[in-house]
C-alpha cells in the first residue's frame, strides 16, 4: 500500500468524506465487477455496491493496516455476496425468458467489435453466453476463485487471503472449476 | 492417457504462472520428457483460448456515477443517523443527572458564579462576538446541540448564528469561515424548524465558497426537504454556484421528481443554460408527460430553442 494511500484511509477514519469518496472511485468499478461476477445480475451487483461501501464506512476505523486495504475491501464484497447467495438462494434454473435476457445482457459485455465478421460474431456470443451458464453450475466458492484468478488476474496468494483460507485450498478450488468447465465446454475446447 | 491428479494440477498452476522458480524449472523439465503432460499443456492453452470469449463485466462510467451519487446520498443518511445521540443515550444523561442531583446544584453554582466573573471582566460588547477561528481553535469538533438563530445581511454578507454547545454561542463572520459553514450545514440537515433551515439556505447564498459538504446539504435540501419554499432556495443557491455532475444530477432528478412544479420549472430552467444534449430526453418527456400545463410548455419551448437557436436567440433578445 502506498503512502497516500495511507493517508487517504486514514483522513477517511477521521470522518474526511473527501478522503472516503476518493477511495470509493478508486476501488468502485471493481467492487462491482466483482460483485457481478458472483452474482451475475446486474440489479443485486449494484445494490450490494452500495452495501458493501455503507458497510465500509461505519467499519473504517477497525481497518488496522494489517493488508493491503483492497484485500481488506474485497472480503467485505466476498463475505457479502456469499451471504447474499445463501439469503436469496437464487435458483440455477432460469426460466427461458430470463435466460434470454441474461444472454442479452452478457453479450453486451463480451467482445467490443474487434470481429468484423458477423457469424463469428454471433458465434462468440453464443460461446459467452455458454461460458456464463458453465460458470454459473460452479460452487460459489469455485466461482469465486475461477472469476478472481481467471478474468480479475489476482494471484492465488491475494485471492486466499480474500477468502480467508489458504493457498492449497484455493488451488483446489481452481482445479476442481477448472475441471467441471472443461465438461461443461467440451464441445468447444475439442474445436 | 489421463494425467495423475497432482501433474494436471502442476499443469494449470504453470499455465497460471503460479509455481515457484524451482517448481517450475522442474515442470518444464518434466515437459521434455513427457508427451502427455505436454498434450494436458496444450489442452488447458486452447481451453483458455476458448473462456477468452468472455470478458467481464464492465459498468459504464454513466452508471458508476450514478451509483456513486446514490452512495453519497447513503453516506450523509448514515452520517446523520450517527450524529444523533441514541435513545438510550438520551435516557441515560437524563438518569445521570436525575440520581446526581447534587452534581447539578454545584455545577450551577459554579455556572452563575462563571458569569457573574464574565461580566466583571469582559466589556459587553464583545463579550457577544466569538471570533470563528478562535472557536474553531478551542474546538476540534464542534458539538452543536440546538441552533437558536441565524441572520443573514446580504449587503455586507455577514452571517450571524446563535447556536449551543455547552453553552449559548454567538458567531459572526461569513461563508468562508468554516464554523459557520458547520453550523449552516448542521441546520439544513437536522434543524426541525423550516424557518431557520430556509435562513441556513440563504445565507450560503452571499458569497462564492467551496465545500463538498456544504454543496452535499444544499442538495439534500433541494430533493429532500419537505418544505418546498426550502426546496426552491436551495435550488435557487446551488444554480449559482459552478455546475459539477452531482448538481446537473440533482436537477434532473427534481425535473422527474419533485411533486411541486415550481420546483420542475427551476430545473428546467437551469438544466436549459446547460445547453448539453444528453438532457434533451428528459426536455422532450417534461413536454409530453408531465403533469402541470406550464412545465409541459416550458418544456416544448426549450426544446423549440434547441431545434432552431435562432429564432431562439432572436426571441430571448426580444
Amino acid at each position: 500500500m502506498d503512502i497516500e494511500e495511507q493517508a487517504t484511509i486514514r483522513e477517511a477514519q477521521r470522518g474526511n468524506m473527501l478522503a472516503f469518496e476518493s477511495l470509493v472511485k478508486r476501488y468502485d468499478r471493481k467492487v462491482w465487477q466483482l460483485a457481478y461476477s458472483m452474482v451475475h445480475h446486474a440489479e443485486d451487483a449494484e445494490d450490494i455496491y452500495q452495501e458493501v461501501f455503507v458497510r465500509v464506512y461505519k467499519n473504517l476505523s477497525k481497518f488496522q493496516f494489517r493488508s493491503e486495504f483492497s484485500t481488506w475491501l474485497y472480503r467485505v464484497v466476498v463475505n457479502y455476496c456469499l451471504n447474499f447467495q445463501k439469503k436469496v438462494q437464487r435458483k440455477q434454473t432460469y426460466s427461458l425468458e430470463k435466460e434470454s435476457i441474461q444472454s442479452g445482457e452478457n453479450w453486451r459485455t463480451t467482445l467490443r467489435g474487434h470481429e468484423r465478421d458477423p457469424e463469428a460474431k454471433m458465434l462468440n456470443r453464443e460461446l459467452s453466453s455458454k461460458i456464463d451458464h458453465a460458470i454459473r453450475q460452479l460452487s460459489p466458492k469455485q466461482k469465486l476463485v475461477f472469476e478472481l484468478r481467471h478474468y480479475h488476474g489476482h494471484k492465488l496468494k491475494e485471492i486466499a487471503s480474500i477468502m480467508g483460507c489458504t493457498e492449497g485450498t484455493v488451488k483446489n478450488y481452481l482445479f476442481r472449476a477448472t475441471r467441471k468447465m472443461q465438461q461443461l465446454l467440451q464441445e468447444y475446447s475439442m474445436k | 492417457m489421463k494425467l495423475p491428479e497432482q501433474l494436471d494440477k502442476y499443469a494449470l498452476l504453470y499455465l497460471y504462472d503460479e509455481l515457484d522458480k524451482l517448481e517450475k524449472q522442474a515442470f518444464e523439465t518434466h515437459l521434455k520428457y513427457n508427451a502427455d503432460s505436454r498434450k494436458r499443456v496444450d489442452e488447458l492453452r486452447a481451453f483458455h483460448g476458448v473462456l477468452a470469449a468472455r470478458k467481464p463485466f464492465e459498468p459504464s462510467e454513466e452508471a458508476l456515477a450514478f451509483a456513486r451519487a446514490n452512495l453519497r446520498q447513503r453516506l450523509r443518511e448514515e452520517r446523520r443517523q450517527m450524529l444523533r445521540p441514541g435513545w438510550w443515550e438520551s435516557l441515560r444523561m437524563g438518569l445521570s443527572f436525575r440520581m446526581a442531583p447534587g452534581a447539578v446544584a454545584f455545577s450551577l453554582v459554579l455556572f452563575l458564579v462563571g458569569i457573574q466573573i464574565g461580566r466583571l471582566l469582559v466589556p459587553q460588547k464583545t463579550r457577544n462576538r466569538i471570533a470563528s477561528e478562535n472557536l474553531l481553535q478551542s474546538h476540534d469538533r464542534l458539538a452543536i446541540s440546538d441552533v437558536d438563530m441565524i441572520r443573514y445581511e446580504p449587503k455586507t454578507g455577514i452571517v450571524n448564528v446563535e447556536y449551543k454547545i455547552l453553552q449559548d454561542v454567538v458567531l459572526q463572520g461569513n461563508i468562508k469561515d468554516e464554523a459557520i459553514r458547520q453550523v449552516l450545514i448542521h441546520t439544513i440537515m437536522t434543524e426541525d424548524h423550516p424557518g431557520r433551515r430556509l435562513m441556513a439556505i440563504k445565507a450560503t447564498g452571499g458569497a462564492a465558497f467551496s465545500d463538498h459538504d456544504l454543496e452535499d446539504a444544499l442538495i439534500h435540501a433541494m430533493e429532500r426537504d419537505e418544505v418546498s419554499g426550502v426546496r426552491l432556495r436551495a435550488a435557487k443557491v446551488l444554480r449559482y454556484l459552478s455546475m459539477t455532475a452531482d448538481i446537473k444530477q440533482a436537477f434532473i432528478r427534481v425535473l422527474l421528481k419533485d411533486p411541486n412544479p415550481a420546483m420542475r420549472m427551476e430545473a428546467l430552467d437551469v438544466l436549459s443554460r446547460l445547453r448539453e444534449t444528453d438532457v434533451l430526453p428528459i426536455f422532450q418527456n417534461a413536454s409530453r408527460d408531465d403533469e402541470n400545463e406550464f412545465v409541459r410548455l416550458k418544456a416544448s419551448r426549450i426544446l423549440e430553442r434547441t431545434e432552431n437557436p435562432e429564432v431562439g436567440d432572436r426571441s430571448q433578445s426580444n
